[in-house]
Formats: C-alpha cells, sequence, structure tokens
C-alpha cells in the first residue's frame, strides 16, 4: 500500500543521468529484493571499501572485511533512509565492521607507544636524494592500529574528531594528538 | 427480413466510376478492397460519393454498391479469382460511420465526426478526425490518428504508431516500431511496444490510469507540475532517470520495481522497459526530444 | 622548548581548530620559525596526500561470496526469512498462464491466482528448485503455451501459401521479434525465480506472442 506523501515534494532530488541518481535507483531495485542491482552498487563502491578496509586493518584481511561489508548492507538496506548518499552510509558500515573486527582481535597486534613520544615508523631517513624509500601506503600501513585509524578516518575519509572519538569510543584530544603523531610519522615519506 | 437494396453494379471501365447517392442519418458505410488504396474525406451533405478507379484494364471488374439493414457496402469484385485492384476515393457525410478494410493498400480518413474501423495488412493508417469507436490496425504499415475522441484502439506490427490531439480511451501497440502518444487528454492510456520506444505525453489526470510498455525501446512520459499520480517504475536491465525532484519510496517491495508518488498519488502511471530507458521529464522538455 | 609546544598544534593549526587567539599566537611564531613553516607545510602535503588516496582494486572479484551470503534460501540470512510470504513468489506462479486451446485454431489466457507457498517451505530448499506444490503448475502452463503456439503456428503454415510473401516475412520477423524478448524474459527468470515483476513480465510477453501468431493465423485463414 504506498502512502500518499502530501507536501512531502522535492526530498530527493535525482538529477537525470548524474551518478548519484543510479545509486538512488539501484538501492530502491536493491532494498525490493533486486541482488543485481545491488551488485552494481558493489561494483560501484568495493573499490573505495576495499581501500578503507586495508587501511584500516591490513592487506590480508581487507578483502574478508569487504565482503563482510557488502553482505551487512544488505541486510541493513531496509534500514537505510537515503538522508545520506548511499556511498556515506555505505563507508559508515565499512568503519564499524573494521572497527569490530580491531575489538575482536583485542590488543594482540598492538605495538605499544608512549602517547608522547614520537612515531618512528621502520623506514629510512629522510634523504635529499631518491633513495629507496618507503611509499606512503607503505608507510600508512606501519604505523601503530591506533594512529592508523585516527588518520585514515580524519584524513582519508574525512571523518571529524567528534565522530571519530564516538566511533572509537575516545574523546576528541585523543583523536587530535593520535591524528598529529600519525602526521609527523608520515611526512618523511612524502614524495618530493 | 431486408432484401440488399442494389444500389451499383456497374463495370469499372477504365476511367473507372463516379458516383453520387443519398444517404440517411443513421446509415454506416463498408468499403472492403483487396489491392487498392482508399481515401474518405468529408462534406455537409447527406450523400456519398463514391469514385473508384481500377489498376488494371480489367473489363470483368465491377463496382458493386449495396444497402442492407442501415449498411451501405461498398467493393469491387471481378467475375473470376481474386478481387481486381482498384483505388477508391470517397466522400461521405461527417457523421456516417465508416469500415473499411484493405489487404494491400494505404487507408486515408479526413474530417470525421463519427465511428471508424480502419484495417490494412500491407498498408498504412492515416486518420484524422473520429468520434467514438475508433480502431485502426495495420501489419506492415504505419498508423497515425488526430484529432479524434472517443474509444480508441490503434496497432499495428511492423511499423510506428501515433496519436495526436486526441481524447478519450486510448491502446496503442506495435511490434517492431514505436508509439507516439502527443497531446493526448485521456484517463486510459495502455501504450505497448516490443521493440521500439514508446512515448506519451498528455495531463497525467486525477484517478488516471497509464501503462507503458516496451521490451527494448526507451519509455518517455511527461508528467506536468502540479500532477498527482503514482509512478511505477518497472524494468529487468534497464534504468530511469527524471529531472522531475522525486522521493524514491524503497517500503514498497516488488521484484524488480519501485514506485514513488507525486501529489497525492491519485493516477496511477506504469512504466516498464526490459532494458531500456524509462524518463520522466516535464511536458516543455518533452517537446525538445527528437 | 617553544618549538615543541606550537609543533603539537601544528596539525590543530593547519585543521583549521585553533581559536582565533591561538591562531594569532601561532601564526606570529611562524613568522620567525622556519622549521615550523617547514612542519606546517608538510603536515598540508600529508592531509592533501591522504585525501587524494586512490581506490583499490580488487585482486579478485569478491560479487560470487557476497552473492551466495545473501542469496535466497540461505539460512544464515534471517533477515530474508522475515519477508511476508506473498514477497516469495515461485517461478511462473505469481503470474501463472493457463492457456487452453479452443477447436479451430483460437486460443485463451486466463491469469491464475498467485499460489500461496509459506516461507518455510521455500527457505528450505535451494534457489534452482521450486517448491514442489508450485512445480507441475509451472511445468503445465509451459507446455500448454507450447502447446497453443503450435497449434496457431499449424494454422498459419496451412495458410502461409495463401498470404503475400511481403506479409510472411513480415510477420516471421515480428515473430522472431517476440521470440527474442521472450527469450530474455525467459533467461532473466531463470537468473531470478522469485522475482514476482520478471514472471509477470514472462507472462505478458508469452501472451504477446499468442496474440501475434493468432493474428497471424487469422490473416493466414482470411486469405482463403
Amino acid at each position: 500500500m504506498i502512502t500518499p506523501t502530501r507536501g512531502a515534494r522535492a526530498l530527493k532530488r535525482i538529477p537525470a543521468r548524474d551518478r548519484s541518481d543510479s545509486d538512488a535507483v539501484e538501492v530502491a531495485l536493491a532494498t525490493s529484493g533486486d541482488a543485481h542491482a545491488f551488485e552494481r552498487l558493489y561494483r560501484k563502491h568495493v573499490g573505495r571499501i576495499l581501500a578503507l578496509t586495508r587501511r584500516m586493518l591490513s592487506p590480508d584481511d581487507a578483502e574478508d572485511a569487504t565482503q563482510d561489508v557488502f553482505i551487512r548492507a544488505w541486510q541493513k538496506l531496509e534500514t537505510f533512509r537515503g538522508e545520506s548518499a548511499f556511498g556515506t552510509w555505505l563507508h559508515r558500515i565499512a568503519v564499524n565492521v573494521c572497527l569490530g573486527r580491531r575489538a575482536q582481535l583485542g590488543l594482540a597486534r598492538e605495538r605499544y607507544y608512549p602517547d608522547d613520544a614520537p612515531l618512528e615508523l621502520a623506514a629510512h631517513p629522510d634523504s635529499g636524494h631518491a633513495l629507496e624509500r618507503m611509499d606512503f601506503e607503505s608507510a600508512l600501513q606501519q604505523l601503530p592500529d591506533g594512529a592508523r585509524q585516527v588518520f585514515v578516518l580524519h584524513d582519508v575519509e574525512g571523518y571529524r574528531h567528534e565522530e571519530i572519538a564516538d566511533m572509537l569510543g575516545t574523546v576528541t584530544g585523543t583523536s587530535k594528538s593520535q591524528l598529529h603523531r600519525a602526521r609527523m610519522a608520515l611526512r618523511r615519506h612524502l614524495d618530493r | 427480413m431486408l432484401l440488399a437494396s442494389l444500389l451499383l453494379l456497374s463495370s469499372l471501365a477504365a476511367q473507372g466510376q463516379d458516383t453520387t447517392f443519398a444517404a440517411t442519418r443513421g446509415e454506416r458505410l463498408r468499403l472492403g478492397v483487396h489491392e487498392g488504396s482508399i481515401t474518405v474525406s468529408t462534406w455537409d451533405r447527406n450523400a456519398v460519393r463514391v469514385q473508384a478507379e481500377p489498376e488494371d484494364d480489367d473489363d470483368d471488374a465491377r463496382l458493386d454498391i449495396s444497402r442492407s439493414a442501415g449498411v451501405i457496402s461498398v467493393s469491387v469484385r471481378g467475375r473470376n479469382g481474386p478481387p481486381p485492384e482498384a483505388t477508391f476515393t470517397l466522400t461521405v457525410p461527417a457523421w456516417m460511420p465508416l469500415s473499411l478494410n484493405s489487404v494491400e493498400g494505404d487507408i486515408t480518413v479526413r474530417g470525421s465526426a463519427a465511428a471508424i474501423t480502419a484495417e490494412t495488412v500491407n498498408g498504412s493508417v492515416s486518420v484524422t478526425g473520429g468520434v467514438g469507436n475508433v480502431s485502426l490496425s495495420s501489419v506492415d504499415g504505419s498508423v497515425e490518428l488526430s484529432r479524434a475522441s472517443g474509444n480508441i484502439s490503434v496497432s499495428t506490427v511492423n511499423d510506428d504508431v501515433t496519436v495526436r490531439n486526441s481524447t478519450g480511451t486510448v491502446a496503442a501497440s506495435t511490434v517492431n516500431g514505436e508509439v507516439t502518444l502527443d497531446a493526448v487528454t485521456s484517463s486510459a492510456v495502455s501504450v505497448e511496444s516490443v521493440n521500439g520506444d514508446v512515448r506519451f505525453s498528455g495531463p497525467i489526470r486525477n484517478g488516471g490510469r497509464y501503462q507503458l510498455n516496451t521490451h527494448n525501446g526507451d519509455v518517455t512520459v511527461g508528467v506536468q507540475s502540479g500532477a498527482n499520480v503514482t509512478v511505477l517504475v518497472n524494468t529487468f536491465s534497464g534504468d530511469f532517470s527524471t529531472d522531475i525532484p522525486v522521493e524514491i519510496r524503497t517500503r514498497k517491495r516488488q521484484d524488480g520495481s519501485f514506485s514513488f508518488v507525486l501529489g497525492d498519488g491519485s493516477a496511477r502511471l506504469e512504466l516498464g522497459s526490459f532494458q531500456g530507458s524509462i524518463q520522466l521529464m516535464r511536458p516543455g522538455q518533452f517537446r525538445d526530444q527528437p | 622548548m617553544a618549538a615543541d609546544i606550537w609543533t603539537d598544534r601544528l596539525s590543530e593549526y593547519v585543521d583549521g581548530e585553533l581559536t582565533a587567539g591561538e591562531t594569532t599566537a601561532l601564526e606570529a611564531h611562524l613568522t620567525g620559525c622556519a622549521e615550523c613553516r617547514q612542519i606546517a607545510d608538510d603536515l598540508r602535503v600529508v592531509a592533501r596526500t591522504a585525501a587524494a588516496l586512490p581506490a583499490d582494486t580488487p585482486g579478485r572479484d569478491l560479487w560470487p561470496g557476497i552473492f551466495d551470503a545473501i542469496a535466497p534460501g540461505k539460512s544464515a540470512i534471517p533477515f530474508r526469512q522475515r519477508r511476508p510470504w506473498h514477497a516469495n513468489v515461485p517461478r511462473l506462479a505469481a503470474a501463472a498462464v493457463l492457456i487452453a486451446t479452443l477447436s479451430g485454431g483460437s486460443v485463451w489466457l486466463a491469469m491464475r491466482q498467485r499460489a500461496v507457498v509459506p516461507p518455510a517451505t521455500l527457505s528450505a530448499r535451494p534457489p534452482s528448485a521450486t517448491p514442489a506444490t508450485v512445480i507441475p503448475a509451472s511445468a503445465r502452463a509451459e507446455r500448454t503455451y507450447d502447446a497453443a503456439v503450435a497449434d496457431l503456428r499449424a494454422v498459419l503454415d496451412s495458410g502461409r501459401g495463401r498470404l503475400d510473401s511481403t506479409t510472411v516475412a513480415v510477420l516471421e520477423r515480428n515473430l522472431a521479434i517476440v521470440d527474442s524478448a521472450v527469450a530474455d524474459a525467459q533467461r532473466a527468470v531463470r537468473s531470478d525465480p522469485n522475482n514476482v515483476y520478471l514472471n509477470t513480465y514472462l507472462a505478458r510477453t508469452m501472451r504477446r506472442k499468442i496474440d501475434l501468431l493468432r493474428q497471424a493465423a487469422t490473416l493466414a485463414r482470411a486469405e482463403t
């Protein structure tokens, strides 16, 4: 039974032939059970989700986590209200999946660093010449989990410190200091 | 039982026949020709003029006009074998209902204000006017109708169908061709193609029911601002786009389809393309479409 | 050292998160501290580099694993089992087409009611098999459709010689067009057997075929 929407116009504009346009349609189809529409959404977003899981977790865990993300998204499709873009909603699911996995792993892989100590990554010393230099992505992987996740969430994915603190169960001050530490470690691995 | 009164049975000599006779209001005209075109126009006289021209120099061709039970029947026949080919030009009262059949040949009607049935197999049908039951069909030829009003049924198989500036219920279909309904005012529209685009522009009326479907083609519909319509989009591998602000409702679950509502949703617009594009646009944009 | 105090705030500075007063003070420091200026530049570059990091390309297609998990019938997805029963429509039961052939080659079509299939039955079976209550109906519908098509074909073939060759060519071509549409719809239903829309669409397309055949058969008979 379709509920008439009195006055509820222009809530969501779907520009013709726009990229975001097809997300809305595919989401609607997928929500009604169309797996082919969901596959199209998967193909469109898998690259960014895979990158997110790889950077948040590790290359070994990325594919498995990515599958989990899409399965979880399929299960929760009915809860997607369209208030944000589908990609944004999907990313939040991905972040939750990654954080959940980290919690499962416990602190087994956490390297201990005093809060205020600068991070030293296993990198070649900074040099004016183009020596073998760990590239940015590899350096990112070398960051300890806490700093890496904050850095990925803030600088790569664009979340604000308030959101990150909420996600990680910490406070904005910690998020800011972790971000700074990550950036300071990574500045040695910029391509110049 | 009324006996058929033979109005005319005369030789269709080389120069053809041209005869005019009186008609009484309420009478219908039926014309069947195997091969040959039919052109009908109207006048305000209560009379029928029949001009028949044979295609070949057939001494045995006969123009046959008879009247029975309110039906004026016109045909051409030969002594033996298949009916000869002849071109017919008729002028009839605008009030006179028409039933026109050809197998090989075009049918053209202008200015009728009555019911029309026009069917051909290999040929086009082009009608301006028609009131009441208007039923046009071809197999291998286009069908065009404009300025008709009533219960409209237009179909062909291997060509396009076009209905313009008409009102009433409309059922339009083809298999291998496009269907275009332009400036059609109706509360009941059914349009179907298999291999071709379908287009509809005309006010979406409150409470109306509009179905446009094709298999391999695009569906384009103009929706005026302020329309109250529930739109149901069905597709398998096609896509949907619109410039009209819509809110896709994802709560209605029908596999392969989704729906949204404009205004109070009283009309129902069902759009289906198995593998083509479905587009909804404002009527102004529609007219710019090729 | 003053430099350490300031360097710790440089990330906040480049992100615009300092208060006006703090910003003014830090910028005053930057005027005289080349090292801090360099760090600030570096931090901006790090942030920009991060924002521009590309998406990945999957080394292998992850979709099959995802599809296996979300496809109907998988008990691992309790969400799907909670769907209302009328959304779980077996193949061709949603729009089961009952075709009967009358004497003389004319046919009619009637649409059957949707078959009621409890979800428990559906989820217990793999997607490719249809529940036992529906298989006979679907198969019967397809058989009667095939019989009607054959019947009309016979009428058309017997009268074909009386039809103009152009007309025959046109009819055959358009029958092929509709056949192609039926085949598309059948493939689609096979790929998604529980899809209500696809089942309905297949039935409609089959009916289109029958209508066209009937029209052709009528033409062939009329030509006699």
